[in-house]
């Protein structure tokens, strides 16, 4: 039995359905993402774990109990909202003292919390400043802080590095991982950055039109896609339907052919022809810092081509010819 | 220092800010101390010294203040349940208490005294049904409730984009941290809203203390206030003192100065 369970989770509005036949599982410990395009779902999925919003159906299990029907507040889980939703009107210190004291904490407990909370989150220096007065990365953190200060049993984050700029945002991230790791929170966070979810995700729930489509570790939803929309979504794939794998590479295929970018080899034009090969014309590269983002043409088909940034390599332009190799292990096949 | 071309096409603007703003203040300022032809006081002293002038001023200050918080009192609560429907509806809602709050003075008077006056259509349903023994509009009760006809929906209309800064997330997490909705109103939703109801209060105020047609129309020089005794030192049958008028203009913008100010220096301190 896992430490949250969703069960048969849905919700519609009028005729639109919001999400559907939800089905997750979330161990203790770990931090599991929704992953999908906006308007997907995902967020409403989450406020229906807060409470905030109500499922029309399904079952929600945290930590053992069915809190299916129970008010957001007595859930035992806190949220990280997208744009922090800081109390304006109060300190640093005053927003995470907060929620101890609606929980009647003594005095000098709700300030031995608050303090290891600031402690842990480097927010000492500024705890007696206002929201206003806070970098982004500063409320972010306050946010991080006011939630985990309450110790709840499931840590609810929607899209929490969203609003900030790139720097901050791969800093946080890293930050949140460790946090995770040396606490061992259990949380379930909202994202549309495919980059952020293989980070951050323990485990990694790929959503789509309100539906779930694949769950699974981070590397495995990357490697093994199951859909065409994963493939898309996630992974930046070459899809190659089957008319198109049979003219780039000569083969029959029963399912289209997903292809990571990094899978191809670029050869000299003369090179071997063994495995799957096809000869191609570059048609631009561009620089993704560590990687060298070749687009090439072969037999009137499009690839993506990703080859890492050494100095040693020698550089490919414009209208030079390639031969393209491709292991058959690296072809995803599908739906 | 700008350049001496900028000067010259903010011309037309400084003139203007000049002869309509500027200079009636200050010729207002000036008669306020001519009295007989000569430098003097006197009108302050004859102002400050009578019982009527200072009753007048009490009147006019009771009536504003009463009528602002009612104003505030029922228009918070109608901005809050506005703020929560949709953007056509807000709109459509908005439309119509901008109208309401410009909808004085005579044609408003007129509105109240074929409704509500001695004769009016409801003044007599409510009596007939024994509801109320008799109901005088022309008095200063009466006049409370034409001005709540504006002063409500104009605290509508000065509140409503203040609501932008209790955003939904903020009573969201307050619930999800197990606050009750009182708890929420007391620690989140009002200190957050204090500085604009604050200042809300004082537009109101201002807005009931320059009310001058209204009160006229609807009880005429009978109404002790500060407007229509300028209005009748300025304009009146009996007698006139321009310079009398404009001591008492003086007087009521110190009236509205003074909390303006007093608000500055509390929002300057809650900042720093």
């Amino acid at each position: 039995m896992s430490f949250v369970e969703i069960r048969g989770f849905g919700k519609a509005y009028g005729a639109t359905q919001v999400f559907a036949d939800v089905e997750l599982d979330v161990s203790e410990g770990e931090m599991c993402i929704l992953l999908g395009p906006s308007g997907c779902g995902k967020t409403t999925l989450l406020r229906a774990v807060a409470g905030l919003a109500r499922a029309d159906c399904g079952r929600l299990l945290i930590a053992g109990r069915d809190v299916t029907a129970a008010a957001p507040e007595a859930r035992g889980v806190a949220m990280v909202f997208q744009h922090y939703a800081l109390f304006p009107n109060m300190t640093v210190r005053q927003n995470l003292a907060f929620g101890l004291q609606q929980k009647r904490l003594a005095r000098a407990r709700i300030a031995a919390k608050v303090d290891a909370a600031l402690t842990l989150m480097e927010l000492a220096p500024r705890a007696d400043a206002r929201p206003a007065e806070l970098s982004g990365g500063q409320k972010q953190r306050v946010a991080l802080a006011r939630a985990l200060v309450l110790e709840p049993r499931l840590l609810l984050l929607d899209e929490p590095l969203s609003a900030l700029d790139a720097q901050i945002r791969k800093r946080l991230r890293d930050e949140l991982k460790r946090l995770q790791r040396e606490t061992g929170f259990t949380a379930i966070l909202v994202t549309h950055d495919q980059e952020e979810a293989l980070v951050l995700g323990d485990q990694v729930a790929v959503m789509h039109a309100g539906r779930i489509v694949q769950t699974g570790p981070a590397r495995e939803v990357y490697d093994r896609p199951a859909t065409r929309f994963v493939a898309g979504f996630i992974g930046d794939f070459n899809l190659l339907e089957p008319d198109a794998v049979l003219r780039v590479f000569g083969e029959h295929a029963d399912r289209a052919w997903a292809i990571h970018p990094e899978a191809i080899d670029l050869l000299p034009p003369a090179a071997g022809q063994d495995g799957l090969t096809a000869e191609a014309v570059v048609i631009d590269v561009r620089i993704h810092g560590p990687v060298l983002r070749h687009l090439l043409l072969t037999n009137g088909t499009e690839l993506k081509v990703d080859v890492l940034n050494r100095s040693s390599i020698a550089a490919r332009r414009p209208g030079d010819a390639v031969r393209l190799r491709l292991d058959r292990s690296q072809v995803r096949e599908v739906a | 220092m700008p350049r001496p071309g900028l000067v010259l096409w903010a011309a037309p603007f400084l003139l203007a800010v000049l002869g309509f703003e500027v200079l009636p203040v200050l010729s207002m300022l000036a008669g306020s101390f001519v009295q007989g032809g000569e430098w003097s006081l006197g009108n302050y002293a004859a102002l400050l010294s009578s019982r009527f002038y200072r009753g007048a001023f009490a009147t006019s200050v009771n009536i504003s203040l009463l009528t602002s918080v009612i104003g505030i009192g029922i228009g918070l609560p109608l901005s809050l349940a506005l703020h929560r429907r949709s953007a056509p509806v807000q709109r459509r809602f908005l439309t119509l208490f901008n109208v309401a709050s410009n909808f004085v003075g005579v044609p408003l008077a007129l509105a109240f005294t074929i409704l509500a006056g001695v004769n009016g259509v409801v003044t007599l349903l409510l009596v007939r049904s024994g509801l109320v023994r008799d109901f005088n509009i022309y008095s200063l009760q009466g006049l409370m409730l034409v001005y709540a006809y504006f002063q409500v929906p104009f605290a509508v209309l000065v509140l409503f984009p203040s609501l932008g800064a209790l955003t939904p997330d903020l009573a969201e997490q307050a619930r999800l941290m197990g606050a009750s909705r009182f708890t929420f109103w007391r620690r989140i939703g009002l200190p957050v809203l204090a500085p604009s109801l604050i200042g809300s209060l004082i537009l109101l105020f201002a807005n009931a203390m320059g009310t001058y047609a209204t009160a006229y129309a609807l009880i005429g020089g009978g109404a002790n206030l500060v407007t229509i005794r300028i209005g009748e030192l300025v304009a009146g049958d009996v007698f006139t003192d321009p310079n009398l008028a404009n001591a008492l203009a003086v007087l009521l913008v110190l009236a509205l100065l003074l909390p303006i100010l007093v608000d500055q220096l509390l929002l300057r301190r809650n900042r720093a």
